[in-house]
């Protein structure tokens, strides 16, 4: 029974061991499609760290524009006035600033007859005061006496109110406030005291770069007043848009105030600059030999089997403006820098605890590793390493001086300087051979690694500004270390890479 | 020609080169060399065509994933037809759970074979049937052992079943095999009386 067993076996092996048959010519397609989309998959798999960064970076961006665009808007005279004209509603006959005085109802009509009476008067001053303690102080701020005689402009503490004073041009100026929507507004020359009611509504508020403010009031629609402010003089001129009408003007001392405060502030130019940017890298390695390190290997191997593959750097730059094309460039930069070692035989070796693993040399350093499959092995033992990545992340502080000039949208610059960058992570991983099942191993500390190294940069850079505040970099930068990554390892190894920086920059 | 030959060796390597570049007429050309051994060896371990070309698609996808590991140190053919093996034995235990076990208490006693000129008279075609009517678990360890070569404890391993239970299954797929070749030649010789 056995032998007819045994038979069986032999015939139905020699029979079908080199059997050949044909698989229907629709296999290839399906394989061929599996392909394409395992394809997509790894290079969607490679990316997607990619993607984090980039999302990282987007995001990043999207908050500065956020935290840009709210401090523009605080700054924004309309927006400011917009607030104080609602502050003003709320608080009925009692204008507690600058616009809630000045932005009363008024009638077109009557607005006309004034600027046109504006027009052709030769106001030199005027004064406005305030019905209230409130709208006093701050309209007094705005608006003061000067050493000629000027219209003053008072209205009553609760409700309309006239008062008009001739200048000793014969200006009369008049005023009239009507609980929270009459207007206080200028005193003009006119044999006939003018009594009206205006609208004055502050369009638009720009801060100039001699530390002026300069406002653009309008009446009405009809006319666009234009203020200039120092912290000591406000000179008001009248642009008639509706009607060619001359360009009156006065000027009135300024005192201290809150108005002028928010001027003052409002007139320093921004000079930093912020960059958020990823950079591709092509990473390469000067290797020397250490006589120093009591382990095998030299630079011939390491450089022999070694092979720089994808690496990046992102990170956030904030840039200062020293002088019309000078400027100091600062912020953090994480880097990772990859490399594939062939592959090779590692052998068991004990590590400093006297643990017997197998250790696995690259140009950074050595680790070990200890495969569940073999995980007591002899001193000498070897197993197969089918590949390897040697992986380090550094954080990078750069510091560099950057020269950069404007040609119409394009920015042109070069740069250079030095970066201290700090080991955040340094480890190999390795997939060793198990059969068919292949494992993957990670030595997670890389001995002879430095914490610290310097390098230097130099680069050149183009910008394209989309808009005043935001443009495009890209900045293709040489890095070389100055200092090596390693000690006491067969190798010292001074990493150098050339990136291409794209990145977004904001001016704050 | 000999495939050992350096030429061919050459020409081998600048193939799987190419197929680990991801170059896809290469992996055509790698696919169309030897997709007929592969496609018989997965036939063995399925019960009919289609499951079969399900293993061979997969075990090609797998080697073309994995050709980077592929040292040149031995057969490359034997390192595809491992990759088809254990492909078809994943693919086995994915769906074991779903196998029914035959009873073999219940068959026939088998008939004695003496006579192998007379079994080869039957065809490849006939006897690679005999193998796919095998239960699962039975042609999975029929083929290891008798195929690949492997040892119990190693089916053992590979399959997630003791030793015993291996030998016993082994057992089992023989004398089903037997009865099955037996009557075969009985239909074929009364054919043969009757033609």
């Amino acid at each position: 029974m056995d032998k007819n067993l045994h038979d069986i076996e032999n015939l139905f092996r020699k029979e079908l061991e080199d059997n050949e048959e044909t698989p229907s010519p629709n296999t290839w397609d399906r394989i061929d499609k599996i392909l394409d989309k395992d394809k997509i998959i790894s290079i969607n798999k490679k990316y997607t760290r990619l993607k984090r960064v980039v999302f990282l970076l987007v995001f990043l961006l999207a908050g500065l524009s956020i935290y840009h665009w709210n401090n523009r808007n605080k700054n924004n005279p309309d927006k400011i006035n917009s607030a104080i004209l609602k502050n003003g509603k709320k608080t009925k006959n009692n204008n507690t600033d600058l616009s809630s005085a000045i932005n009363k109802n008024a009638n077109a009509n009557n607005n006309q007859r004034l600027i046109r009476k504006v027009g052709k008067s030769n106001i030199d001053n005027n004064i406005l005061k305030q019905p209230n303690k409130k709208s006093e102080e701050t309209i007094s701020s705005f608006i003061r006496d000067d050493d000629t005689n000027s219209s003053v402009l008072k209205s009553g503490d609760k409700s309309e109110k006239t008062i008009s004073t001739a200048s000793n041009k014969n200006l009369k100026s008049s005023i009239t406030k009507q609980g929270k929507t009459k207007v206080n507004m200028l005193g003009i020359k006119t044999p006939a005291q003018i009594e009206n009611e205006h609208d004055v509504v502050v369009n638009h508020i720009n801060i100039d770069s001699n530390k002026r403010l300069l406002s653009l009031i309008q009446f009405n629609s009809l006319s666009v007043t234009k203020i200039i402010c120092t912290t000591d003089l406000i000179e008001t001129k009248k642009i008639l848009k509706a009607t060619a009408l001359s360009k009156p003007s006065f000027k009135i001392n300024n005192s201290t105030n809150v108005f002028q405060k928010q001027t003052t502030q409002s007139q320093k130019k921004s000079q930093f600059y912020v960059t958020g940017f990823f950079s591709p890298e092509i990473s390469f390695s000067r290797m020397y030999d250490n006589h120093s390190g009591n382990q095998n290997g030299n630079t011939r191997d390491a450089e022999n089997s070694e092979t720089g593959t994808f690496s990046y750097t992102f990170g956030a730059l904030i840039e200062y403006k020293t002088g019309r094309n000078w400027s100091l460039q600062s912020g953090f930069a994480l880097s990772t820098t990859n490399r594939d070692i062939d592959p090779c035989t590692i052998y068991a070796k004990p590590d400093n605890t006297g643990t017997v693993k197998y250790q696995i040399n690259t140009s950074s350093g050595y680790g070990y590793i200890l495969p569940s499959f073999s995980n007591n092995p002899n001193v000498g033992d070897s197993i197969f390493s089918m590949s390897t990545t040697n992986t380090l992340q550094f954080l990078g502080i750069p510091l560099s001086i950057k020269y950069s000039f404007t040609k119409g949208k394009f920015t042109l610059n070069a740069m250079t300087g030095i970066s201290p960058n700090f080991l955040l992570q340094g480890k190999i991983t390795s997939e060793v051979e198990k059969g068919n099942d292949n494992e993957i191993e990670t030595a997670i500390k890389i001995i002879g690694l430095k914490k610290f190294y310097l390098d230097g940069m130099a680069g050149v850079g183009l910008d394209y500004n989309f808009y005043k505040n935001l443009s495009a970099d890209f900045s293709p930068t040489f890095r070389f270390a100055l200092s090596s990554i390693n000690n006491e390892v067969p190798v010292k190894s001074f990493p150098n890479s050339l990136g291409f920086s794209l990145g977004l920059k904001l001016k704050l | 020609m000999n495939i050992n030959s350096p030429g061919v060796v050459e020409q081998t390597k600048e193939l799987i080169q190419n197929c680990i570049n991801g170059d896809r007429y290469s992996q055509n050309k790698l696919y169309e060399q030897y997709a007929p051994k592969m496609f018989a060896v997965c036939m063995r371990y399925s019960k009919n065509r289609e499951e079969a070309e399900d293993i061979l698609q997969d075990g090609f996808v797998q080697v073309f994933k994995s050709l980077h590991n592929f040292k040149f140190a031995g057969s490359f053919e034997g390192w595809i037809r491992k990759t088809m093996v254990y492909t078809a034995v994943a693919n086995y235990r994915a769906k074991s759970k779903m196998h029914v076990v035959m009873n073999i208490a219940e068959m026939e006693n088998i008939a004695i074979i003496n006579n192998e000129d007379i079994i080869a008279k039957l065809g490849k075609k006939e006897l690679l049937n005999m193998v796919q009517s095998l239960p699962p678990m039975y042609r999975m360890v029929f083929n290891l052992y008798v195929f690949e070569g492997l040892k119990h404890r190693e089916i053992a391993k590979e399959l997630g079943i003791s030793e015993g239970t291996s030998k016993s299954n082994l057992f089992d797929a023989k004398v089903i095999l037997q009865r099955a070749v037996v009557n075969s030649l009985k239909i074929a010789n009364q054919n043969f009386s009757n033609g």
